[in-house]
């Protein structure tokens, strides 16, 4: 028995779920999606629990994190209700009810709420560099060490438990037999995934599909490799030409490939690009933000300009705080982690019967 | 009875290649020419054509003809067309009869074309046959009163009552209930006008007013009818007004020349129990909800509650696929959703809940049922096997229902008012009118039309007509159409004053006749009536009522009745007709060349061979290859173009004449 | 002319509103079915005679079928009672006359009946041909 909640709908329409009220029902976004199985009508059933507001199934869910946002559902809704939508706001509904802290919910439910954490850590850096604290070689130390200590506080402190809360809605509660070896064994599919994303090739054979993909790896591959070179090899502190060349690369990757899609956004030429939660427009931009700073940083300093013009660093750390404490943690980043595991998760679930004793 | 018809005119048709392509219809004619009593026996390439038409005019005046037969397709298509030749030709058109050879014979034995010409043979001798014993008869001529009865003064009613007031007619509007109306004057805002139902009334009932030649009755109640088309007689009792006191109750007969009934229907009333109604008092019906949102203008309060979640449940008492009411009511869809959005409109912060079946918002009324779905409200589907179970919780009220569109999941909501949208009944007293008037009701006692499509505001009693929802299910704009449809029919039956009947009627031989009564028993019509003739008691058949079927002519002992155009003698003459041994003669013949032709045909490499051979490196023109083979031209053309287009020959030129491709060997 | 020979003959009686449109349509959509079916149309089942069936059997007819409008009938609401009676008084007679009761059949057929007119005379067929043999 499952209670109906007529409310919750409001709850997903501040979320960006905006349209899926005008759906009849009739099942054409699942016949044309290739997620869709003979037991799984996805998309149409989680726009049935939105309406009919079933919390419990839409937290119990794991497809919404292996759809790529293709749109054909959308294109070819009768009824306009936009089902690729709402998919994208189970996702922030998802992410705000994987999150331990609530922080998530709150961001994603109030603009405001976001530009007020932004506005803070803006003003944080300003009054520390104005109480001058730091001289300017101890800020790219620190802002150095800032960067390792937040990505190690903010995966163990608040990812992590994230995703052992999201393990426990949608594999634990399902009540399927524990089996440590399997756990072991679909390892793999967690890491191809992650680095390949290949997950998004299935959706459609497109042209338009494919060059998606490949931007979309290029980010995902770009983003991790510069902070790998940023974070263990120091980029902005390293001699070797090698490193410097490398993350030159991989900032460049970022930024140029944030700005295709921000273009493509702006002009909503695909499906994909023509509902956006403000919280889409955050991670994206931050993200290209992020690559050009870090970009220009480092040119400034092989160009011997950084000292005189010590704010491109302070602004680059200013992205980047806001960055490391707000969207990774609690914004569109997560996307990223989950979307991984979910893939690893429903291998699990997948994974035959007798495997699992 | 008549003398049998000797002259006879025979017309087959080929209606282009529908009937010739299978039926040998020149070999039928020719064959049929030798048959007894047929003067003239032809085919022709459309007997319906204007040139045939005025060809049988000729022939039947020149030749004198008594009586013709066209062998062509349904008589539903052209009956009527062949009648009014013979009317124009100056023939009775009783003395028509048509043979179906393309629906009943060429089509569906289009497989078969030996076996569809002899049965063609068949069925025109049936015909042949037939039409010999055939009577003139004459259409019954009845004087009808230029006045209308309506029964109902709903919206139908009214609407009607004032069209026929200003097409000259003398009205008399009869309404059982003390103000006129009916279920419009409930509503408080219609789809889609928006206007409200009761000044929709108050209008017609200030036009009804107006026109001194319609008198209106209210309050009164049919009692006896008799009379038929043209002159019915209604007694019609008036009972007493309650707020008029000294008013005594009075009958008065009234006379008109046609009725029309548009009684409407009743609101479905849910038993006691069902889904809660009357046993729980979150219960309500549609129209109790919509009285509700009537006399709650501010807020929606119901029993001291404010009303936050409204949960409709359809089909209630419809669609019931094991009760009496089978049928859809068709407007509660819409209604509901009307009702639904009205009350989000009205009062803002409420939620629906929709149980239904199946959304039948059809045609223009779809769009509120995305205006629904778009403002929020919750549909969900059950099954009449899994109605859902409503339960009273302290002062909650609970349903849990099996939701069809959600993996049959199980539900539970909570409501504050659950509304039973409950379709349409006949009118508890339809029985009862449909006895007096003797309209034809069916299982779910709504009235019957004689043919849903083709006459759908015509009973099968002559001169009484039927609109609205008395007739089954109908939104208002349905309704007044058909009340409209039959005030159309009525003004073209009562325009001239007189009116024609058709002549197929019961009739009885009084001197076989022994009065038993039997024939009076079975007729629904009252058509039969015991008389004296000769001193001696008989059935006599009032021709106006009689409605022609027959029913009283296999009841009857003594053989004494039967029924125009299907006597005995012409129906067993059909029989011997459909049996009658034929010589196949010249259609074996025919036949039999065809199928030559045809196996030929098939024998093409043989064929192939020899037009090779006639060519032999050399060219020749298509004529000369069929002079030289002793072959029919058809057929060699139709090998060579075969051959051509297989690449064995090829087109060489043309003859000097320019009249001739000449054809070689392809290298 | 072999089939027409072979196939039982069979007579229809059908109604000018209801049955005998259905049969209509079975021509107009080409379902085909034994040339050696004959109708006859009348405006309602309740009015066929037996002496008229019997002539049909003494005549060479292998059986008699009533396409009856059962409760669409517009003229009687008992029509498809009456009908019945008339079946069987003449089954009455038919059995005096050493005439298998089976030969005749009625069943109900609506106005666009197609398929089911002619299943119906497929089987009907079938069951004379067993009983010839």
């Amino acid at each position: 028995m499952s209670k109906v909640n007529p409310y919750f709908a409001k709850e997903m329409k501040k979320l960006g779920g905006t349209e899926f009220n005008a759906c009849f029902n009739c099942g054409t976004c699942t016949a044309t999606c290739t997620l869709a199985e003979k037991d799984n009508a996805f998309p149409r059933k989680l726009i049935r629990y939105s309406i009919l507001g079933l919390e419990d199934d839409i937290k119990s869910s794991i497809e919404p994190w292996l759809c790529y946002y293709c749109g054909d559902c959308s294109d070819s809704c009768p009824r306009q209700a936009d089902p690729g939508n709402i998919v994208m706001a189970v996702r922030r509904f998802l992410i705000t009810s994987y999150d331990w802290t609530r922080i998530s919910g709150l961001l994603f439910r109030s603009l405001a709420a976001y530009i007020v954490a932004f506005s803070l850590l803006l003003l944080g850096i300003i009054g520390a560099y104005t109480a001058d604290i730091f001289t300017k070689e101890e800020w790219v130390h620190y802002g150095h060490y800032f960067e390792m200590i937040a990505i190690g506080s903010v995966f163990l402190v608040i990812l992590l438990p994230n995703i052992i809360r999201m393990w426990y809605f949608t594999v634990a509660r399902k009540k399927v037999k524990f089996n440590i070896k399997v756990y072991f064994r679909e390892l793999k599919t967690l890491f191809i995934h992650m680095f390949s994303q290949k997950r998004a090739l299935e959706c459609d054979d497109s042209k338009e599909n494919r060059t998606w993909w490949l931007e979309h790896l290029l980010l995902v591959i770009g983003y991790l490799s510069l902070l790998f070179t940023t974070v263990f090899l120091n980029w902005f502190a390293t001699g070797s030409i090698f490193i410097i060349v490398m993350g030159y690369i991989f900032s460049a990757m970022i930024f140029v490939v944030t700005f295709d899609f921000m273009m493509k956004k702006f002009r909503k030429k695909t499906q994909r690009s023509t509902t956006l939660h403000y919280s889409d427009w955050f991670f994206i931009i931050w993200l290209f933000l992020m690559g050009v700073s870090a970009f220009a940083v480092r040119l400034f300093i092989d160009l011997d300009l950084l000292q005189n013009n010590f704010w491109l660093y302070l602004f680059h750390l200013t992205v980047l705080v806001q960055w490391a404490l707000i969207i990774v943690p609690f914004g569109k980043w997560t996307h990223f982690l989950y979307r991984s595991f979910a893939m690893y998760f429903s291998a699990i679930l997948e994974a035959p019967e007798n495997a699992r004793k | 009875m008549e003398k049998k018809k000797q002259r006879i005119g025979l017309y087959i048709c080929h209606c282009g290649g529908n009937i010739s392509d299978y039926v040998n219809v020149e070999e039928i004619g020719k064959l049929m020419q030798k048959e007894d009593g047929v003067l003239i026996s032809k085919d022709v390439m459309f007997t319906c054509a204007d040139s045939n038409q005025k060809d049988m005019i000729q022939d039947i005046r020149e030749k004198n003809l008594d009586a013709i037969v066209v062998a062509s397709c349904s008589p539903k298509l052209h009956l009527h067309t062949f009648q009014e030749v013979a009317k124009r030709a100056g023939l009775n058109p009783s003395n028509y009869v048509q043979v179906n050879i393309r629906e009943q014979c060429s089509w569906p034995h289009s497989d078969k074309p030996k076996d569809a010409t002899m049965k063609a043979v068949g069925l025109i001798q049936a015909g042949v046959k037939r039409v010999a014993y055939s009577e003139s008869l004459e259409n019954i001529e009845v004087e009808v009163k230029s006045t209308v009865l309506v029964v109902g003064a709903g919206i139908s009613g009214m609407r009607s009552s004032i069209e026929l007031a200003r097409l000259g007619y003398e009205v008399y509007l009869v309404e059982k209930e003390s103000v006129v109306g009916g279920h419009v004057a409930e509503l408080e805002q219609v789809f889609m006008s928006g206007q409200n139902g009761k000044k929709i009334i108050n209008d017609l009932y200030e036009q009804v007013k107006s026109y001194s030649n319609i008198t209106l009755f209210t309050n009164a109640v049919m009692e006896n009818v008799s009379g038929s088309i043209g002159n019915f007689s209604v007694d019609v009792r008036i009972k007493p007004r309650e707020e008029i006191s000294g008013q005594k109750e009075e009958t008065l007969t009234l006379h008109a020349g046609a009725v029309l009934v548009a009684t409407g229907f009743d609101p479905y009333q849910p038993k006691e129990g069902e889904y809660g109604y009357g046993t729980m008092p979150s219960v309500v019906t549609l129209p109790e909800f919509n009285e509700m949102i009537r006399n709650n203008p501010g807020k929606l309060v119901h029993n001291s509650r404010q009303i936050r979640k409204v949960s409709f449940i359809y089909c209630v008492g419809n669609r019931q696929n094991k009760g009496e009411n089978k049928y859809c009511s068709r407007h509660c869809c819409t209604s509901t959703i009307h009702t639904s959005i009205q009350i989000r409109e009205k009062y803002k912060d409420i939620t629906s809940f929709h149980l239904y079946r199946d959304i039948r918002t059809y045609g223009k009324q779809e769009v509120l049922f995305e205006k629904s779905s778009r403002q929020g409200d919750i549909y969900i589907r059950f099954d009449e096997k899994e109605p859902p179970q409503i339960e009273q919780q302290g002062k909650k009220t609970l349903i849990r229902v099996t939701d069809y569109l959600t993996e049959k999941r199980e539900l539970e909501l909570e409501a504050d008012l659950v509304v039973l949208v409950t379709g349409m009944e006949a009118r508890k007293d339809s029985t009862d009118i449909s006895a007096k008037f003797k309209i034809p009701i069916g299982n779910d006692k709504f009235f019957n039309e004689i043919h849903p499509k083709l006459k759908p505001v015509e009973t099968v009693i002559k001169g009484v007509f039927i609109g609205g929802s008395c007739q089954g299910p109908k939104n208002i704009t349905e309704s007044v159409q058909s009340s409209l449809a039959a005030t159309a029919k009525i003004n073209a039956l009562l325009g001239s004053g007189k009116i024609q009947l058709a002549p197929i009627i019961a009739r009885v031989n009084q001197d076989a006749c022994t009065w038993c009564g039997k024939c009076a028993e079975v007729c629904d019509y009252d058509s039969l009536v015991k008389t004296t003739a000769a001193n001696r008691e008989v059935a006599l058949v009032n021709r106006a009522t009689c409605a022609g079927c027959g029913i009283c002519a296999p009841v009857c002992p003594e053989n004494a009745i039967d029924l125009a155009q299907y006597t005995d003698s012409e129906i067993e003459s059909m029989i011997d007709g459909f049996m009658m041994e034929i010589d196949p003669g010249e259609i074996g013949k025919a036949e039999a060349a065809v199928e030559k032709e045809v196996l030929q045909m098939r024998e093409y490499p043989q064929m192939w061979k020899n037009i090779l051979s006639t060519l032999n490196g050399g060219k020749k023109t298509i004529p000369e290859m069929a002079e030289e083979l002793n072959e029919k031209k058809e057929l060699v053309t139709y090998h060579v173009m075969t051959m051509n287009r297989y690449g064995a020959v090829v087109p060489a030129g043309m003859d000097e004449d320019e009249e001739y491709y000449y054809y070689s060997i392809k290298n | 002319m072999s089939d027409t020979k072979s196939s039982p003959r069979i007579l229809v009686f059908s109604t000018d509103t209801i049955s005998d449109p259905g049969i209509d349509q079975a021509g107009q959509r080409k379902i085909h079915y034994s040339p050696s079916v004959y109708v006859i149309s009348l405006p309602c089942s309740s009015g066929i005679k037996p002496r008229w069936i019997m002539h049909a059997f003494e005549q060479g007819f292998d059986g008699v079928f009533i396409a009856a409008d059962g409760i669409e009938c517009s003229y009687n609401h008992k029509c498809a009672e009456y009908t019945n009676n008339i079946i069987v008084e003449t089954q009455q007679m038919m059995k005096d006359k050493n005439i298998n009761p089976k030969r005749i059949r009625m069943a109900a057929l609506c106005s666009v009946c197609a398929e089911p007119f002619v299943n119906h005379m497929e089987n009907f067929s079938r069951i004379l041909v067993e009983l010839e043999n």
